[in-house]
């Protein structure tokens, strides 16, 4: 046995910890705490396979069933962001994102191509994510490294570009997102919001209070997924509704996606408990390296959600969702567990557009048009990355994908890009080009964000 | 020994960010001798919680202050900046 096939034969959940045992220890953690943190990601991905292998086994015949049953050709199955999560951190490029995406960070602010630190250690998964998807299509480990650097670079400057404007919107000072998932629809938000006040729909204002109170249960992901599991056994056994088995599996799906969307976001805390003690340990490095230069610290845009306008636009979407990915002809996904992702797709929109909810959901809806299409193609090269990741889809499983990971524009044209030299120099040609506009229109570049410079400090600009 | 109180942590997924201000709260507090017990949440179902035996929620979004409890941003425990005026603010409001 080689040691690919040995590590293949443990999987994941046994060769992870190991390594982030080391890693740990590496970083001057205390032995007992570095144990701890490897058991608990240990822990998690394996919790990870065994809910998708349960949801995929209860929800998969009645998926099928529907397909040939009904009009609703929706075989790809919304196993939600955890399953990605996973699919990162088991891949080549995995937990090398940690110190690969640091030393990054660090070359980039000293060569000033940005101003922002990213302490979130929690979503520099996603870079690993962008980095499994180019290694599996393209069958290198260094285009999957390349893939990673690319999707680095972007989320720096668009958090640098987006700093003014979300930090004044959301009250935090000195503090910039560079949350993979909420930082790539900034340039779509800023072409349609752009589109939109052309022809007047951004005075049409919506109150959110109301609206909110009244989509408050969209937020319950037990709810959802109560809902969704019940409507695809209905569908799928329609003809046969006089018989007790058909209504046996029909509550079965019911229970059993209502089981899995409201308690599979936990098993990722367990993820981030065990990253806690190396992103302290890489924190206080960090803080300790004295610079005499204001710098942003990149964090999640989960610290945006809670805001009532991101909030409710987020809550629009999940029912507008349902009824495109129905509609749309070309869509095969079936969206289930990433309903609840909405608002990380909407945070940094809502500064574009001042806090307008008809303009958030017009451009989340109009992006989605998209985003099914993108999922749609992307779902064959997950699943083949899922199941080298361990997960064991029950025969007859057709595709699973991530919801928020598979709507993203970025991953596509990164992995696809790095596959050839030219569109690998065109990348690096687009990125000079938004550095260099950034430096050199910097006033008008933060206007599209949606910032307003107060008159008091316009002067020193 | 007087019951622990309770801090509920609350953000955007009830996961990452407040998984984090958790193990802050927990860690800083112990320092000082304060030991509590935490809940996680979102602030999807914020709403529908019990606040009864809650003595105070820490959040890493920005909630509207209509709580009958105090509410304090811990973002700070995120960045490390103003940590301990943070934790002094949260012993103020618990004592």
């Amino acid at each position: 046995m080689n040691i690919n096939e040995i590590f293949n034969t443990l999987g994941s959940p046994i060769v992870l910890p190991v390594f982030i045992f080391i890693f740990a220890l590496f970083l001057r953690v205390k032995p007992a705490k570095a144990f701890r943190s490897a058991l608990m990601i240990g822990i998690a991905l394996l919790l990870i396979n065994v809910l998708v292998g349960f949801f995929t086994n209860q929800i998969t015949p009645s998926v099928n069933d529907m397909v040939s049953n009904s009009n609703i050709h929706l075989p790809f199955i919304d196993v939600g962001w955890g399953a990605a999560a996973a699919i990162a951190f088991a891949s080549k490029v995995g937990l090398m994102v940690i110190p690969f995406t640091i030393v990054v960070n660090l070359i980039a602010l000293a060569l000033r191509l940005t101003d922002t630190l990213n302490i979130d250690v929690w979503n520099y998964w996603h870079y690993a994510f962008a980095g499994a998807l180019a290694a599996a299509f393209t069958g290198s480990i260094w285009l999957g490294f390349l893939a990673a650097l690319i999707e680095i670079l972007f989320s720096l400057f668009l958090a640098d570009w987006m700093q003014p404007s979300a930090a004044k919107y959301y009250g935090y000072e000195g503090i910039s997102f560079t949350t993979i998932s909420s930082v790539e629809y900034i340039p779509y938000a800023i072409a349609v919001n752009w589109l939109l006040d052309k022809i007047g729909i951004g005075k049409i204002h919506l109150e959110p209070k109301v609206l909110k109170e009244r989509l408050q249960f969209f937020g319950e992901p037990a709810f959802i997924g109560l809902v969704i599991g019940l409507a695809i056994g209905l569908i799928a056994y329609r003809h046969s509704l006089n018989t007790f088995q058909s209504w046996v599996t029909i509550l079965s799906d019911g229970i059993g996606t209502a089981a899995f969307v409201q308690i599979f976001p936990h098993i990722p805390a367990l993820l981030m408990e065990g990253l806690v003690p190396i992103s302290d340990s890489l924190k206080e490095t960090l803080s300790k390296r004295k610079s005499t230069r204001t710098l942003y610290l990149g964090m999640d845009t989960a610290l945006c959600v809670g805001e009532a306008s991101t909030l409710t636009s987020a809550l629009v979407l999940i029912p507008i969702s349902v009824l495109l990915m129905v509609v749309l002809p070309y869509n095969k996904f079936l969206w289930i567990a990433d309903l609840t992702s909405f608002p990380w797709f909407i945070a940094l929109m809502t500064p574009i557009t001042q806090g307008n909810i008809l303009k958030n959901v017009i451009i989340g809806a109009s992006y989605l048009v998209i985003g099914d299409l993108i999922i749609t193609k992307l779902t064959p090269l997950f699943t083949q990355a899922a199941i080298s990741a361990g997960t064991k889809l029950p025969s007859g499983a057709v595709g699973i994908c991530a919801g928020s990971e598979g709507i993203s524009y970025f991953h596509w044209l990164i992995y696809h890009a790095v596959a050839n030299p030219f569109t690998i120099v065109l990348v690096f040609l687009v990125y000079a080009i938004c550095i260099w506009a950034l430096k050199h229109h910097r006033n008008a570049m933060y206007r599209a964000t949606g910032y307003v410079a107060n008159s008091s400090d316009a002067g020193n600009q | 020994m007087k019951e622990k109180k309770v801090i509920l942590v609350v953000c955007g997924s009830g996961i990452a960010t407040s998984t984090a201000a958790a193990q802050e709260i927990k860690k800083k507090l112990a320092e000082h001798g304060i030991y509590v017990e935490i809940r996680q949440t979102n602030v999807f179902a914020l709403p529908t919680i019990d606040l009864k035996d809650v003595s105070l929620i820490a959040s890493t979004c920005r909630l509207e202050n209509n709580y009958s409890i105090p509410v304090v941003n811990v973002v700070p425990l995120l960045t490390g900046i103003n940590e301990d005026k943070v934790i002094e603010e949260i012993i103020k409001k618990l004592l």
